[in-house]
This record gives structure tokens, sequence and C-alpha cells, in this order.
């Protein structure tokens, strides 16, 4: 045991970090738990480290351990993009939104290209009720999006979830396609659209897109969601046998409860 | 003052006196619509009274002149009277389980005078669970007839020191013997109040069958109606959860600030469903009528025919649980058929925090439709009853949807403020918890446009209506008998506000206050068809549970419009009897009794 001990503090905080950080890449939590905290053992205010180790207590579900360590990271550099951005992420998700937008802000104005910082302050102010707000930094972070991949397309999902919550359906829509283009595979996007497109009133066009996100990998919307959506249409499409038949595959999958 | 009201008194006197004279010069102005507020009694034998037919509410004149209402709908006359009822949940920093629920209210008529009066439950000292002070009484008010009420709560005898904490109210005249009476919902034993119709009320729970409860089961809603059409009241009561104050749960926020916890901690539970038996004694028929089998956090309760079979059907509202709609299938059982008929889910399939909820026909299609509120973010839901068996949520058609994301909900219900004859939706709002600078909030009013969209117009109803806090429970009634839907809400730590309607629009309505013989004698369950002489038709029924926790005014409302005149009117009642009634007066309250016999040709 002893050859570890000094191989560790051989290897130095640096290395410790990095390696936590390919732990972390490669979703082995535990190990990355173990490097990060042996960065931080022989230097306590790395930065990066201390972000790392927020982003583990995430996922852990310990937001005090999370907060406690960004808090330090942002008193040794305020000027860190990651650690206020991941401050503001922190608060958001857990409910504290008036806390999140200063970090956020702070996030954005060090790092205006990046659409992450306002897509969140996006979704901030949406929760807040601030529709103006939130409607232009959705379009904002729309345009520091302009690439096509799965990041993008989250930002455009969300943005046209939100336009469908105002009652724009048909804009909501165009959000829901663009995404689709970003990402083809992105069940969110599918479903967003079948919505939209029900909204809209049409149901036929709306069934294709749900059983479409039915196909796709599970990430966020659920089999529950989707095939109560089926549901629904088919039975506005006068198909009850395939309205009925979703409704019984709805009542099996496993479901949700919103507060 | 003294000398304004009684100045105010013979103005009035004198329009009355005129009568018919005083509506000419102003056809509906709001000194005719004092002089005019007769009721008239109705039966199919004998279909309309002259207008002169004089009835005791002819004498009451209100000390309150709608033309100094300026631009807005309601305003709050609450201050105008000396009563100590505060809203009290004992908010004292601890936060135990129940307390975001408190403040029922019914509008009951107790007195028989042809006002409505007001009660309203309250909470009580925590953790004990006692109304250990006046500061937790409930409360009795009884309406003056001018604008300010009167605490008869003691002398009448329902202080309810001895329920510890309440919430839900339901009124009705349950003994059919001509006075309304009080179910009152408690976190330790219900409660049943007899009217003894001498302005006294008997706790008559001992022995009717209606104390008995599972152990630690919170009731908060009850509603009255008749499931087996016997001219007996039965009785539908939501139970919430299993909780008591050694078995509180207490929620941190981020291991720091106590929050309410979310009621998905607690177990669920059934609601209960109670059979009159006569005599003042219930049986427990919740096994028997299968309604014991659906396991929900149960709040508002809506009474309706929503099947056109002439049976009573009842939806609940749950909070994190699909919502029933118990289906009554006419042999004392009733099936579940929330998810079947497309009541269960918000439009995702998941269910909600389902508040206070109506059922109302607000397209005037002649079927019952739904609505139920919610917290911020989730959308209040409006359902059109397709028939059939079939409801179509049509949140996002109508515009309700983003008209009420940023609202927490808890009592609503359909109110027609402006007697378009298109029922509007009204919402008392603020948040569970205190934790935000959005958890007070404002009460909200969507006006129905043409039975298609809603548009938020609670700006119009004036600052007493917009004020911002924690609403809990709301009653519709009609308190000075003009015409025009007062509204009473109940807020946390508030005096409630009792709203009065300005009537800025002199639209035209009718009101039915329904004498049920061989039906329940609140005519309870009886629907409503008004067809106008251009053909418009128009559908209500008579209920008093609306929202949540509270009980509305039990006649039925319907407005008009600029119709001056009805061609006839169509009434079902419970026992199966139809009436109709040609030509009705309008603008006016009219008594109607039920036939004794089924009119030829019905």
């Amino acid at each position: 045991m002893i050859w570890l001990l000094v191989l560790q503090l051989a290897l130095g905080p640096s290395q410790h970090y990095e390696n936590a950080k390919q732990d972390f890449a490669q979703r082995r939590f535990s190990e990355a738990d173990s490097e990060v905290n042996a960065a931080l053992h022989e230097s306590p205010h790395m930065v990066p480290a201390l972000v790392l180790k927020a982003r583990l207590a995430t996922l852990a579900h310990r937001p005090d351990v999370a907060k406690s360590c960004l808090i330090t990271a942002i008193t040794v550099d305020p000027t860190s993009e990651e650690a206020q951005f991941f401050l503001g992420l922190s608060y958001y998700t857990q409910n504290d939104f008036k806390l999140a937008i200063s970090p956020l802000q702070t996030a954005q104005t060090l790092s205006p290209k990046s659409p992450m910082p306002v897509f969140y302050l996006a979704m901030t102010q949406e929760a807040l009720g601030d529709e103006t707000k939130a409607l232009e930094l959705y379009q904002q972070a729309e345009t520091l999006s302009p690439e096509k991949t799965p990041q993008s397309a989250g930002i455009l999902v969300a943005y046209g979830r939100f336009l469908l919550s105002l009652g724009r359906s048909q804009e909501s829509v165009e959000k829901d396609r663009l995404a689709i283009e970003a990402d083809p595979e992105s069940r969110d996007a599918h479903y967003e659209l079948a919505k939209g497109l029900d909204h809209e009133g049409d149901s036929k066009n709306a069934a294709l897109e749900g059983e479409r996100a039915l196909t796709l990998p599970l990430l966020g919307t659920s089999d529950a969601q989707i095939h109560f959506l089926l549901a629904n249409l088919y039975r506005k499409l006068n198909q009850p046998d395939l309205a009925k038949a979703h409704l019984e595959k709805f009542q099996a999958a496993p479901q949700t409860t919103q507060r | 003052m003294v000398e304004v009201r009684r100045r105010r008194f013979l103005v009035s006197v004198a329009a009355c006196l005129t009568g018919l004279a005083v509506r000419r010069a102003n056809p509906l102005g709001p000194t005719a619509k004092v002089g005019l507020s007769q009721a008239t009694k109705l039966s199919s034998a004998a279909p309309v009274q002259s207008s002169s037919a004089r009835t005791k509410l002819d004498d009451r004149k209100l000390d309150y002149d709608p033309s100094n209402a300026g631009s807005y709908w309601f305003s709050d006359f609450a201050g105008r009277s000396r009563f100590a009822y505060r809203t009290s949940n004992d908010f004292t920093g601890r936060k135990y389980f129940p307390q975001p629920m408190c403040g029922g209210v019914a509008a009951i008529d107790y007195n028989n005078d042809g006002l409505m009066d007001l009660f309203f439950t309250n909470g009580a000292k925590l953790p004990e669970l006692e109304k250990t002070s006046p500061t937790y009484y409930n409360c009795l008010l009884h309406n003056n007839g001018d604008g300010t009420f009167e605490d008869v709560t003691a002398k009448a005898g329902l202080t309810g020191a001895d329920l510890g904490y309440c919430f839900g109210v339901a009124a009705a005249d349950y003994d059919n013997d001509g006075h309304q009476d009080l179910f009152i919902c408690n976190a330790g034993r219900n409660a049943l109040y007899h009217n003894n119709g001498d302005g006294t009320f008997t706790d008559v729970s001992a022995g009717s069958g209606l104390e008995h409860k599972p152990e630690n089961v919170l009731s908060v809603g009850a509603a009255w109606f008749d499931y087996d059409n016997d001219g007996l009241l039965d009785l539908i009561v939501t139970n919430y959860t299993i909780w008591t104050p050694q078995t509180d749960k207490q929620c941190l926020k981020d291991d720091a600030r106590e929050e309410y916890c979310s009621p998905t901690v607690y177990k669920s539970v059934a609601s209960r469903l109670y059979r009159n038996l006569g005599h003042g004694r219930f049986e427990d028929a919740t096994e028997a009528s299968a309604i014991g089998k659906a396991l929900g956090k149960g709040m508002g309760i809506s009474i309706a025919d929503f099947t056109g079979d002439g049976l009573m059907d009842v939806f609940i509202a749950n909070d994190t649980e699909p919502n029933f709609l118990f289906v009554n299938q006419g042999n004392g059982v009733f099936r579940e058929c929330g998810l079947e008929y497309g009541v269960a889910y918000n439009e995702e399939g998941n269910p909600v925090s389902g508040m206070g909820s109506d059922a109302k026909d607000f397209d005037n299609d002649g079927r019952v439709d739904i609505i139920y509120n919610d917290l911020a973010g989730q959308f209040f839901a409006i359902l059109k009853n397709e028939g059939g068996g079939s409801f179509s949520d049509v949140t996002w058609s109508t515009n309700l949807g983003p008209l009420t994301r940023k609202f927490s909900g808890w009592s609503m219900g359909f109110i027609d403020y402006n007697n378009d004859g298109w029922k509007d939706i009204y919402s008392a709002n603020g948040d569970v918890d205190n934790l935000t600078e959005s958890s007070r909030q404002h009460d909200t009013m969507f006006e129905n446009e043409g039975g298609k969209t809603f548009i938020d117009v609670t700006e119009k109803m004036g600052p007493d209506f917009a004020f911002a806090g924690y609403q809990r429970g709301s009653a519709f009634v009609d308190l000075n008998n003009d015409g025009f839907m007062d509204l009473v809400v109940t807020s946390l730590g508030q005096k409630p506000r009792i709203l009065m309607n300005h009537a800025l629009i002199k639209n035209h309505w009718m009101m039915f206050d329904l004498h049920g013989h061989k039906s329940n004698r609140d005519g309870i369950g009886a629907t409503i068809k008004v067809t106008t002489q251009s053909g418009r038709t128009l559908y209500n029924h008579v209920t008093t549970s609306v929202g949540f926790m509270s009980s509305s005014d039990r006649r039925a409302h319907f407005g008009l419009g600029a119709e001056t005149k009805v061609d006839h009117v169509e009434i079902r009642w419970p026992s199966g009897i139809v009436q109709r009634l040609e030509h009705p007066a309008i603008d006016r309250i009219l008594n109607v009794e039920e036939p004794t016999h089924r009119p030829l040709g019905s």
C-alpha cells in the first residue's frame, strides 16, 4: 500500500485531475471521484478539479457539495466560465431560479460565444415567468448554436416547447423540424413535433412523428408519454383499435409524476 | 353614515314601489334591478306568475350603488363588516403537511330570508390540531342585505371549537326539511351540522354514520348528490392521505430551508361514499359502490351527469395522481373511467397536481365539460365532453394553456360573470409554499369567447380582485340577488374577500331556485335547458360542489346576454320528471317547485 501512496504523491495534482477527467468521460464515476479527491487533497484550490468534483457531486445527488465546490472555485478564480456556468446550472436544477441568473450571466459575459449559458438563462427566465426575456434568450442560444449537433437540437427542442406553451404552435413546429435536421435521432424532437402538429390539428402527421419517436433511443421522453399521445391521436383519427392498444401500452409502461 | 344609508334606503323603496315604471325609465339600471329582484313561483301547473307577485325579497335593499363602481367589475365589501375571521393555518415557520390547505367557503341561506349567507372553515393550532383559541374558529356571516355581514357563529353554534383543523365544507338540505345543513371535512372526525331552522345548528355527527372514516385520514372536500335518485342527498368525501403531526415528514430544500413536502411522500387513499338512509342516518357505501377501489389524493369534486343517462357521476381532481371519473352504473356501483374517458392525465400522460375542479357546459352544446387547475408550469386543463364516453383535451385549442402557465390554482370554477351566456373561468391562485417571489399570486378571470377560446380579463376585474396572496377556497354566489354572480375568496392569513360584482354590462339573466318534492329538496342534479326567443340554447345544472373545499350558491344561474325573452325552459329533475316552463320572465330569480306528477308527453 505504501507504494501506492508514493505513486499517488509522485503523480501530482495535475495528473490526478487528468486521470479524473478521463474517468469521468468514460463514466467511471467512482474512479473519477477518487482521482479528483486526490488532486484536491494536494491542491485544494485547483479550480478545474473543484468544478469536476461539483459535477460528480451533482450526479451523486449532493447539490450542497456541488455548490460548495463551485463557490470555492469562483472565490479562487471569478473568471472561471466553467465554475460560473455550473453554479448557475446547479441553482437552476434546484429551482433556485433567481440565484441562477447571476452566475449564468457572468458565464455568458466570460464566454460570449458559448450557447449553453444563454440557453440556461432562457430556461431560467421561462421558469421565472418572464416570457419576453426568455424568448430573446432562446433566440440568442439558437443563433449561437448553428451547427447540426445533438446539443443544438436540444436547444431547439426546448425553444419549440416554450413556444408551444405560449400557444405559438406553428413556430414551435418550425423549431422542432430544425431540431430533427440537427439530430434526426432525437426522440424528444420527434415527440415535440408530434405534439405541435397535434396542436395544429394535423393528427395524421402527428401520429407518424409519434410512431417514429417510439423507435428512437430512450433518453428524455418516455415510452409512456409517447403511447399516451398516440392513443389520443388515434382516437381523433377514429382508429379505436390503435388508440386502445397504445392506451394499454401506456398503462403498462412506467410513469412519472409531476410536481 | 346612518343618514346616507337612510337616504339610499328611501330611494330604493321608491324604486320598488314604482316597479315596472322604474324599469321602463331605466331598463336595466341598478335601481330597477333592486326593484325587480322578486322571486316568481313557478310550477308546471301554474306557469309564470306576473311580475307583480311580490315576495319577501322585495323589501330587501342593499346599501350598494353599482354606479359608483368605476370601471372595475369587482369590489371587496368585506371591510364594511366587523368580523374576526382570518384564514388561520398556524403558519409559524415549521411547515406541517396540511397547512397549505385552509379556508373552505360555503354559500348558504341558513335562515331562509332569500339572501345567501357565508360560512368559512378554519385551521387549528399545530401540532396539537386543536382550535385552541377563537383565532381558529369557523365562521358564519349573516347577510344583512345592505352590503354588510354580521358574525353569528357563536349564536348559530358553528364555532367548531371541538373539530380541530377543518378543510372543506358542503352545504345542502340533506333531510329535506327546507333548511340547508352543513358538512365539514376535517383532519380529525368529520362533522354534520343540522340546521334547526331557528338560526342555530346542532352537531348531529354522532350516530349519523358520517363520523366514521379510516383513522388519521385527512378529509378535504365533500359534495352532496343523489346517486341513486331516491330523493335523499348522499355524500362523497375526498380524502387526501393518512397523516398525523407525529408522522409528519420534514422536507428540506438544499438541506437548509424547510419546504412543504410533496404529497408523493404520503400514501394515497380512497374517497368515501355515504348513502343517505333518511332520518339522519347514512351508511358507508364506499366498498359496495366500488369507489373504494380507486386510491388517490382527492381534492376538488365535481358532480354532473356526464353521460346523459339521468344519473349523477363524479369527477375528482387528484394531487399528483391520475384524476378519477366515477361513472354511475345505476345499480349502486360506480366505474372509474378516468383514463378511458380521457380525463385522468395531462396532455403528456402525466398526472399533475390537480386541485379545484368544476363541471359545466362551457360551449353550450348540451354536454357537461370539465375544468381543473394545478400548479404553475402544469397548465390548467379544460376537457370537452364529446359524448359517447370521450373527452378531448382542449387546453391548447381554447388558449387556456398559455394563460395559466404561471399560476398555481386552488379553488376554481365556471362563472358567467358578465351574463353574456358564456361561462367564464375563475381561479383562486397562490403557490403552495412561500419560497419564491412569485409565491403570492393574484386570482384570474378568463373570459369565454363564444365557447371556443378564452382570454385573460383579470385586469378588468379590478385591484380588489387582483389581490396577490395565497388564495385557497372560493364560492360563487349572488349575494345581492341582482343576477350577477359575486365571489367570495379566502387567502391564507387574511380576511376573506367578498367581491361584489358591479354588473358593468347590463346583460339579462335568470336564476332558478329549485325545490324538489319527489327529488331532493335542493334539486341537486336537476338539469336546466333555457331556449331563448332567438333560439339560443343554454345549459346548467344544480350543484353546490364547485372548486376546492367550497360550496357555491345552489341556485342555477344563466346569463342571457342581450336576449330579452326566453321561449321556454326545460327542467329535468333527478326524479325523472321533466318540467317545461313557457315564456318565463327574465331578470329575476324564479322559484320553481317540482311537479308532483310526470306531465303528459314528458
